[in-house]
């Protein structure tokens, strides 16, 4: 009885010896998982409150062949909850990227790119010879200033028609 | 002995079982938590009619006092030549001359009206330079759910001159909203090429456009 009584005691105490560790391993692995959702969530929040949008007349977009470079000016707004950087915005027209060329000023006046306001955006191209009521596709790509450590991303793409 | 060995095994899964349940709570907690903020950040999209869209040329934009004269009490302006419909008012400084002008009506006229002073007899008369030019109006209904500050709106001419409807819309509210089911009537000067043909609204990447009448 004695014997039986001592091992029982062991067993007890494995048990609770086990059980302790498999709680640490668990909740060690809980706060994990814990930290890689909260990293995801607020990765696609930002995602989810960025956005960029065209703004404008797409029928009529002003294109001016007056000047060499030919420049092309059209306008987006921030129609997300995050304050965009219009330093990151990248601009394709017809799949060719015009980034080296792009002059960006926010309307109304202002330091920074917030949400309702627009950007006026001119870029230019010496490869370009449009002629009046050509269409071509346009894309934009920005990301958000860094909030709570993270920026997100939107990208815009529109069939337009130019206006010489 | 046994007893001992019965309560160190209750203990035992009672602490497993607020373990898993701890986990699984706060996992739960967290999806939801994740699920509310991305979905917060999904708005409902503006949906909006442009009911009508006219151009008028030969609008007052602008009446700039040329002699203030002497003898007045504030009134009204009207046009004493054309049947255009402008109509405006004016306040007077001490001495009865005229200091400032504000247009009510616009109206619409085929070359410069004459602007009089209506139903005064002043010590001298005042003079006034007028400007027309173009000058758009448009009935817009909010068709959708998404109530709109009209900071948010932005309307094009010919898709350039870009112009924010807060600016120009003058409700005498301050930071005014276009309402679901609500029609504003909007209405701007248009200083960019003559003449224009077409009109854009833009809210939240939402376009329209419609020629101009």
């Amino acid at each position: 009885m004695a014997d039986g009584g001592a091992s029982t005691f062991i067993l007890l105490i494995t048990a609770l010896l086990v059980s302790g560790s498999v709680s640490a391993v668990l909740i060690d692995q809980w706060g994990d998982m814990s930290s890689a959702l909260e990293e995801n969530r607020k990765g696609k929040e930002a995602d989810a409150k960025t956005s960029l949008s065209f703004a404008g007349d797409a029928m009529e977009v002003d294109y001016d062949d007056s000047v060499n470079p030919n420049e092309m000016t059209f306008y987006l707004q921030n129609s997300g909850q995050y304050v965009l950087d219009e330093d990151t915005l990248v601009v394709m027209v017809d799949g060719v990227s015009v980034t080296s060329s792009i002059s960006a000023t926010i309307l109304p006046g202002g330091a920074e790119w917030t949400d309702t306001r627009l950007l006026e955006v001119v870029v230019s191209s010496s490869s370009w010879s449009y002629q009046n009521d050509d269409t071509l596709s346009v894309s934009a790509v920005v990301s958000s200033e860094i909030t709570s450590g993270y920026r997100g991303t939107d990208t815009m793409n529109i069939e337009v028609r130019l206006d010489v | 002995m046994g007893a001992s060995v019965g309560i160190g095994g209750l203990i035992i899964g009672t602490t497993m079982l607020v373990v898993f349940s701890m986990v699984v709570a706060s996992i739960d907690a967290k999806v939801d938590s994740s699920l509310q903020t991305i979905e917060s950040a999904n708005e409902a999209l503006p949906v909006f009619t442009i009911d009508d869209a006219t151009l008028w040329e030969g609008a007052v934009v602008d009446v700039q006092i040329g002699a203030g004269g002497s003898g007045y009490t504030n009134g009204t302006l009207v046009s004493s030549t054309g049947n255009g419909g402008f109509s405006g008012t004016f306040t007077v400084n001490g001495a009865g001359a005229i200091t400032a002008v504000a247009i009510t009506s616009h109206g619409n006229y085929s070359s410069a009206p004459t602007i009089v002073v209506q139903g005064q007899t002043p010590t001298s008369s005042a003079s006034f330079v007028v400007s027309i030019g173009n000058f758009i109006h448009s009935n817009i209904t909010n068709t959708g759910s998404y109530i709109t500050p009209l900071r948010e709106i932005w309307v094009f001419s010919d898709g350039a001159n870009p112009t924010n409807l807060g600016s120009i819309y003058s409700s005498g509210i301050n930071d005014p909203h276009w309402y679901s089911g609500e029609t504003l009537h909007i209405q701007w000067s248009e200083s960019g090429t003559l003449p224009v043909s077409r009109f854009a609204l833009s809210v939240k990447g939402v376009n329209m456009a419609s020629s101009l009448a």
